[in-house]
């Protein structure tokens, strides 16, 4: 595997320095790729699943593509990624996607495979760090600890362009499928465990009847997603450069935990035992409603976008917790003035709610429950194909935070810094 | 004084000769394969076209769309036709082809290599500068751009 990893990178590597836009033109293949590679510092907390605090470099991407046209409607092709942020990803490759397109007319094509997502404005494009002004999305929209059921589906997507006349024409998107989560001890999931061990350490001391300080631990966690639909629209208006847009989904995932608990027995102070006993818990996740309205409006050199999302998800332990509630959502606004073709500069501010807080704030502090964040990016095209960027945020709250990654707890206000350059052919 | 007042006016006169000099280098005429049976299109089709959005002529042949890399007329035919930036169209098709959902139409050097190809391939549509299309048409038909 490591090997494999070596290899993949240094195909990219070469392909990307040797401006290598591969293109057969007798056979119409085509292979693209990009890379990049960015830092990020924090002055308290650890973000995401990155060591932040001591700085970290696991933030790469990098992802190779082939596409072939085999006749003018017919089309195929697939791409490679490989990431690494901080205990995600760890630079294993993965099929990003992969499928299938029949566009049989303007109004209607059929992709058949495993797509990218349809969700807001840039979530199909959220991996690829040169195709925006910042280096981090709003994290209030496209959350990265949670973002495998939204990433990409396996199964049938519809798709086309309807004419509205003179108000303009309409994209649209349905689909249905089911998905996978390549990385379920990492991100949201093992904040997820966390609570989930909390709770089921009180579900021990009861089923025992006596005090007792069992020790409860996740061995492995297992993700399955079972099944996937949704759909989107995108109105180009009238208006040059404004597009309305909204996109809504479902979806039902299994979480199966092999759980260790190991509780101990001392009979004396000389003899003490442990009784050690393995379970499996599954957790069932409804994801209902999550849905997101969105904004964008070109004009000169400036671009403005806001979005909405709202989600929720229905959470049963099936012979432990009854099924329970909870609502995440989110907004922000956001404003690029590109300067000139070399340079940008874009502020946004997102601001992430998890309305848990009304239900637990006696357990936790209020602030782990939201996220205001404000940020200033700079962008600099060194080569049409090749940018730096550096960006600055100041943070009021904790949610998005890792509870494993910050044991000493989630600081309320702290700073990042990151900084990243990208390449892509 | 007087050097002073004829910097002044040569200067001014550069810049306008320039911009008209600009102003004509950006005339561009879209051009399509004989095979193709429309004489007009509205401007907001045409975007469609180099989108990626409308792939098929009425009579049903596949649309081919061809560009110029950059220029002048690049960038004129991308601000009235397709209303996006050189830089926003690039990031457009960028977007497209990493996320497999189509590949950039091809890209050419200048104009003749542009004629060549749509006089060469069935159903194929570019754009030219006006002085390149000369007063021979009949390799290729001009389409009229209706607003």
């Amino acid at each position: 595997m490591k090997i494999c990893r070596q290899v993949f990178i240094l195909i990219v590597l070469v392909l990307v320095f040797s401006d290598g836009r591969a293109q057969l033109d007798n056979v119409k293949l085509q292979i693209h790729g990009f890379l990049s590679q960015g830092y990020v510092k924090t002055d308290k907390n650890n973000f995401l699943t990155m060591n932040t605090e001591k700085g970290s470099f696991e933030f790469n991407e990098a992802g190779i593509n082939f596409s072939i046209q085999l006749g003018s409607k017919l089309r195929a092709g697939f791409q490679l990624f490989s990431k690494d942020l901080g205990r995600e990803g760890n630079n294993n490759i993965i099929l990003d996607w992969g499928y299938g397109d029949y566009h049989w007319h303007d109004y209607l094509g059929i992709r058949l495979g495993r797509i990218k997502t349809p969700e807001g404005l840039y979530n199909e494009t959220r991996d690829i760090d040169a195709l925006r002004p910042t280096i981090f999305l709003p994290q209030s929209v496209y959350d990265e600890g949670m973002k495998d059921p939204v990433f990409a589906y396996q199964g049938l997507g519809l798709y086309g362009n309807l004419p509205l006349g003179s108000v303009g024409d309409l994209d649209y998107d349905l689909y249905g499928g089911t998905f996978n989560v390549p990385d379920p001890d990492a991100g949201y999931w093992n904040t997820t465990n966390y609570y989930l061990i909390e709770g089921f350490k009180n579900v021990i001391i009861e089923e025992a009847g006596m005090p007792i300080s069992p020790s409860v631990d996740v061995v492995k966690s297992y993700v399955r997603g079972n099944w996937i639909v949704g759909g989107a629209l995108k109105w180009n208006t009238p208006l040059d450069g404004l597009r309305l847009a909204g996109s809504i989904l479902f979806a039902d995932l299994n979480m199966l935990n092999k759980v260790q608990i190991i509780v101990p027995i001392n009979l004396s102070p000389e003899l003490a035992l442990s009784y050690v006993e393995n379970r499996s818990v599954q957790v069932n996740v409804e994801v209902r409603n999550n849905y997101v309205l969105s904004a964008e409006y070109h004009i000169g050199p400036f671009t403005a976008a806001g979005e909405y999302f709202s989600t929720k998800y229905l959470v049963t332990v099936p012979g432990y917790v009854e099924t329970q509630n909870y609502y995440l959502d989110g907004w922000y606004g956001w404003l690029t003035w590109q300067i000139n073709s070399y340079w940008s500069l874009s502020s946004y501010y997102s601001e992430s709610h998890d309305d848990d807080r009304y239900r637990v704030t006696q357990v936790e502090p209020d602030h782990i429950y939201w996220l205001r964040d404000t940020a200033l990016a700079l962008r600099c095209n060194i080569k049409p194909n090749w940018n730096i960027k550096l960006e600055g945020h100041y943070m009021d709250g904790g949610y998005h935070l890792g509870i494993r990654e910050n044991p000493e707890g989630r600081k309320r206000f702290w700073n990042m810094l990151a900084v990243k350059t990208s390449f892509y052919f | 004084m007087r050097r002073l007042r004829l910097i002044i006016i040569i200067t001014a006169l550069l810049l306008f000769s320039s911009s008209v000099l600009t102003a004509q280098q950006k005339e561009f005429v879209v051009i399509v394969n004989n095979s193709v049976l429309e004489n007009s299109i509205n401007q907001s089709t045409l975007q469609k076209i180099f989108l990626g959005k409308k792939i098929q002529w009425d009579n049903g042949d596949a649309i081919v769309p061809v560009t110029l890399k950059e220029g002048d007329v690049h960038e004129a035919f991308l601000d009235e036709v397709v209303k996006k930036s050189p830089s926003a169209f690039s990031s457009f098709w960028i977007s497209q082809l990493y996320t497999g959902k189509a590949v950039p139409p091809p890209s050419y050097e200048n104009d003749e290599q542009v004629k060549q190809v749509v006089e060469q391939t069935r159903g194929a549509v570019g754009y030219i500068s006006k002085e390149a299309m000369g007063k021979d048409s009949s390799e290729v038909k001009i389409l009229e751009v209706l607003k």
